[in-house]
């Protein structure tokens, strides 16, 4: 309906006031159709209405709290005579006349204006442009959005009310999606505002709803203009830089391991201290132990090797389980960020694998720095559906692979323990390490405080029976070298750098 | 933003360049000039009419009403409604005490009623209609005060001056609800003044209160509009129709304004990040103390976190897992926790977003506080002036209409018994005309959508001359393309390429080789 609430309550308070207007006339009806009968019973009420002593029964001289019952009885009878017999008020034509024309005042202010409106510009006469400032981010930056309506029709708009959708995950950090302003026939206008997007994937802003006003606000009429505009979200590369930073300081200390080393050339792990012998080089001297013992001693360290990873990750729909932003597949994509950054930094090879039911993407290792930028894309791309099968999807890289590699598999296990064992055969049986880093599900999902005490029970009990049959699983993984540890939301990315850092020491998936 | 623009001067192209942020500065200000500027005019022009509308109801009643005496009366009136409803809650509890215990519960209510009469309300002096000894408990009976309100009413309800104090309160409403509309321009305000006028003419009428009788005469337009009848309904409408007009000024500037108001604070707390490059000694100072408490507090949250890291386990000594769940703490507070108040999303981060973009733009501000729209306030007084005087002209002679039903009968060859009828002359014959003028109108309206929109459609469905063109371009680009390309996969291979789904990037689409055929050599 093209009517607004404002003017359907005009035109109903229109109809009560013509209402009302012919209320008053039915009265002055029934004082007409009352008088002949008053006069015949009460030849001298019009003369003398005051007196209405006989409608108190067993009244006596003045009112008290005792005789209430008589008072409101002898009230409501007073009231209905002088009511039909009009002497509380008075009425005639004019009143009622007065509010007839009041009333339909009322209801023609609306009804005048609606050929006019239909009659003006229409919702498909504007024409709606948005421009971004850039189609390709990574989650957590902040996108500028202009947006630009054009009145094309030769009538002005008197209001026009524009809303521009945007996702629910994104914040509003400067202006607001929608506005509010008239529009002159043939012109145009600009508004814009600034939202961040806090996580990586493929995001659609738009369409745009427009709804045209007239100036009262009587009607109103809406559509949906513009397309939608597609939006590339590249995971969060600000674990990458804060790492970065932290890796300037030469903390080596706090951060050993996860960071470039400034010892060229050998490796950084001590592995002991050995007689000297002819052609070892000086710099290698242990001048402190030839102090102490008057031995020529070399000190000698672990010699690091580049290794060969496959990073595969579960997309399947038990990893979007949980708040949008704290999901086990986010965590999963920020994981596997930082770990190729970390992989490439040392020069080893990376590769990517997402799957669910089949192999949504497949990079081969590589260490080139285009590698780095194709996962990035691949992961913005991953989208939590479907069930997983770990085996197909193992069979079907295992096809493609040539060399063995040290798999990473992020997985939250939410499957049949045979799959994953099968999986895990199977790789070993071609010579692959394998390192399974599992999210578990409740740390990712039970909000603590929206839980009730019993729930909290509840959940307690359910989490204790998962990690026994995940401890079961983790016993039978063990017979074929898989390492597999259980993560939350606090200990992913640290667990998986710091049992990265040991792989590579043992020189697993070593190329 | 007006497609008329008119162009930059060399020296404004320069200042946007040199100092983006004051152009912004004074784009806004000047935008927010304007609005404030139409406010103020407009409230003029609503002061005016409120002032028109009381001297038009303070003239139609006698002049008795409008009495200053009875503004004590009123007060009065409203001092005593307050005993009376203090006194009835102080009653409610005693009530439920009598009925346990008769004799407690009776002296409760006295003592409670001394307490109001005494202390609360010392020295009340009830209107002059009340008998104060009898109203104000000399009498025994527990109930005695609201029997006698009860009592007769017409000793109470329908005294003369009662009606005055009622009526002047009416009044009193309906100007603040009147200088209400001014400041918050809330169409409701404008309504209840509209209501409250109404009500005051029926009042007066039923009440006999009004100086001069309300006749009719619609022979002609011009003796209709000089009727005192519809000459009160019209000015009370017109009232209500400006409301209409002006509350639609605020539906335009008020987002706008709150919005600006909103970026140009969240602009204003961004510029703080700023200070560190370009405050003076002082600023720098304090800053400087700021965030060396801040980083006294980091500190401490720092040596906690270590204690923990050395706390035991071989992870934590080897390869600082603490430290790392420290910064990766600080990363995910940053990026995936939900920003929780407005200051918490003004981010050093965006204030230099907000920089760049306003490097590119100057007036990226303007366009961010919706301050883009430029309104002329004259011009739109004169589409609002214009808009009321159509209107009312419309409305008066609509009105005309059915006030004379009988001659617009007779126009569309109603049958002449029909049109002589008594029943023409009253209410019952505006009614008869009113309804079928109602859906005339509503006729119209439907019938210009219906015939707009198969237009509309049968424009959309007309191919014209530069989209056929358009066509044959991109059609020969194709061929071209085509031509160029031989090795581009058709859209079925693409589905089936090697792994469903899997993502290739652009560059990594490489064009197959067609392999040439091999041709026999000629024997």
């Amino acid at each position: 309906m093209i009517f607004t609430r404002r003017g359907g309550y005009i035109i109903f308070s229109g109809i009560t006031l013509i209402g009302v207007g012919i209320a008053i006339a039915g009265y002055m009806a029934t004082q007409i159709f009352v008088a002949p009968f008053v006069n015949l019973f009460f030849p001298d009420f019009y003369n003398n209405p005051t007196d209405f002593g006989w409608a108190y029964p067993n009244k006596t001289s003045g009112h008290t709290g005792s005789d209430l019952l008589q008072v409101f009885f002898g009230l409501g009878m007073e009231f209905l005579i002088k009511l039909a017999t009009g002497t509380i008020i008075i009425v005639d034509d004019q009143i009622t006349t007065y509010f007839i024309v009041i009333g339909t005042m009322m209801i023609l202010s609306v009804l005048l204006g609606y050929p006019f409106f239909t009659a003006g510009a229409k919702p498909y006469s504007v024409e709606i442009t948005r421009k971004l400032h850039k189609t390709r981010l990574f989650a957590g930056d902040y996108l500028y959005v202009e947006i630009t309506a054009r009145n094309t029709s030769l009538n002005q708009i008197p209001v026009i009310e524009i809303y521009d959708a945007i996702p629910e995950v994104f914040d509003l950090s400067l202006g607001d999606n929608s506005y509010t302003a008239q529009l002159d026939p043939k012109s145009s206008i600009t508004y814009s505002y600034v939202v961040r997007i806090p996580i990586r994937g493929i995001f659609f802003l738009g369409p745009t709803k427009v709804i045209l006003h007239d100036r009262q606000g009587f009607y109103s009429q809406e559509a949906i203009l513009a397309e939608t505009t597609e939006l590339l979200v590249y995971p969060s590369y600000e674990d990458v830089k804060k790492m970065e930073v932290i890796g300037k300081k030469r903390q080596l200390g706090a951060l050993f391991g996860a960071h470039r080393t400034k010892i060229k050339g050998m490796g950084t792990d001590f592995f002991g201290i050995r007689r000297y012998e002819p052609g070892d080089p000086f710099k290698t001297i242990d001048w402190k132990a030839f102090s102490k013992t008057g031995k020529l001693m070399v000190r000698e360290f672990e010699a690091e090797q580049n290794i060969r990873v496959v990073i595969m990750i579960d997309s399947s729909e038990s990893m979007g389980a949980g708040l949008a932003r704290n999901t086990k597949l986010e965590y999963a994509i920020r994981a596997a960020v930082l770990l190729s950054h970390i992989a490439m930094e040392k020069r080893d090879m990376v590769g990517l694998a997402i799957f669910d039911e089949e192999v949504r993407a497949w990079y081969e290792p590589s260490s080139s720095p285009k590698a780095m930028f194709r996962i990035m894309e691949a992961l913005a791309y991953a989208v939590p559906q479907k069930k997983k099968r770990i085996t197909h999807a193992v069979e079907e890289i295992m096809k493609r692979l040539t060399r063995a590699s040290l798999f990473i598999i992020l997985s939250d296990l939410e499957t049949k323990d045979d799959d994953v064992l099968e999986a895990v055969k199977k790789l070993r049986a071609q010579k692959n390490r394998v390192m399974i880093i599992s999210p578990f599900g409740p740390w990712f999902e039970i909000m603590q405080h929206e839980l009730s005490p019993f729930d909290k029970l509840l959940g307690e009990a359910i989490v204790e029976e998962l990690v026994g049959k995940r401890r079961e699983l983790f016993k039978k993984l063990q017979k074929y070298e898989v390492i597999s540890i259980s993560v939350g939301p606090d200990d992913f990315l640290p667990t998986i750098m710091s049992e990265f850092a040991k792989a590579k020491q043992k020189g697993m998936g070593a190329v | 933003m007006s497609e008329t623009k008119r162009k930059l001067t060399r020296r404004e192209l320069r200042e946007m360049v040199e100092n983006p942020e004051e152009v912004a500065k004074r784009l806004l200000r000047k935008r927010e000039r304007q609005f404030k500027l139409s406010y103020w005019i407009i409230r003029g022009f609503n002061l005016l009419t409120l002032g028109f509308l009381a001297l038009i109801m303070f003239q139609i009643f006698k002049p008795q009403v409008f009495n200053f005496k009875n503004i004590i009366t009123t007060l009065q009136l409203i001092i005593l409604m307050l005993l009376i409803l203090i006194m009835l809650l102080a009653t409610l509890p005693g009530l439920i005490l009598y009925i346990l215990s008769p004799s407690y519960g009776a002296m409760y209510i006295y003592v409670i009623r001394a307490y109001v009469l005494r202390f609360m309300f010392p020295g009340i002096t009830v209107p002059s209609f009340l008998d104060e000894n009898v109203f104000l408990g000399s009498s025994t009976e527990l109930f005695g005060p609201f029997a006698y309100l009860l009592d007769k009413p017409q000793q109470l309800l329908y005294q003369n001056i009662l009606l005055y104090s009622i009526t002047l309160t009416l009044y009193i409403i309906m100007i603040l609800a009147g200088i209400t509309f001014i400041y918050r321009s809330d169409i409701r305000s404008a309504g209840a003044v509209f209501v409250i006028a109404q009500i005051l003419v029926g009042l007066g009428y039923f009440k006999d209160l009004l100086a001069l009788p309300l006749t009719l005469d619609a022979t002609t337009v011009f003796t209709m509009i000089r009727s005192p009848l519809f000459y009160v309904g019209l000015v009370s409408y017109f009232y209500f129709e400006f409301g209409l007009q002006t509350s639609y000024i605020s539906v335009l500037f008020n987002p706008t304004l709150e919005r600006q108001r909103k970026v140009t604070k969240a602009i204003q707390f961004l510029q703080r990040y700023k200070v560190g490059a370009q405050a003076t000694q002082e600023e720098k100072q304090k800053e400087k103390k700021a965030a060396s408490q801040q980083d006294e507090e980091e500190e401490k949250k720092g040596s906690a976190q270590l204690s923990i890291s050395s706390s035991g386990s071989t992870l934590s000594r080897k390869y600082g897992a603490a430290a790392l769940i420290y910064f990766l703490e600080q990363a995910s507070d940053s990026l995936f926790a939900r920003p929780g108040g407005e200051r918490e999303k003004l981010t050093g981060r965006l204030q230099r977003y907000h920089d760049g973009l306003l490097r590119s733009d100057p007036e990226t501000d303007v366009k961010l506080s919706g301050a883009a729209q430029e309104l002329n306030p004259f011009k739109v007084l004169f589409w609002v002036s214009l808009s009321i005087a159509l209107r009312l002209t419309l409305l008066i002679f609509f009105s005309w209409v059915l006030l004379t039903p009988s001659s617009f009968l007779a126009s569309i060859a109603y049958p002449q018994d029909a049109v002589n009828s008594i029943e023409l002359t009253q209410p019952e014959g505006i009614i008869l005309v009113l309804l079928p003028l109602a859906m005339l109108f509503i006729v119209i309206g439907w019938l210009i959508a219906y015939v707009q929109t198969r237009t509309s459609k049968a424009e959309q469905s007309l191919i014209s001359a530069e989209d056929i063109e358009e066509y044959l371009r991109r059609k020969k680009l194709m061929k071209f393309e085509e031509k160029q390309l031989p090795g581009v996969k058709s859209k079925k291979d693409k589905s089936a390429s090697s792994l469903d789904g899997s993502i290739q990037a652009p560059e990594q689409a490489k064009p197959t080789k067609k392999k040439p055929k091999r041709v026999r050599p000629k024997k």
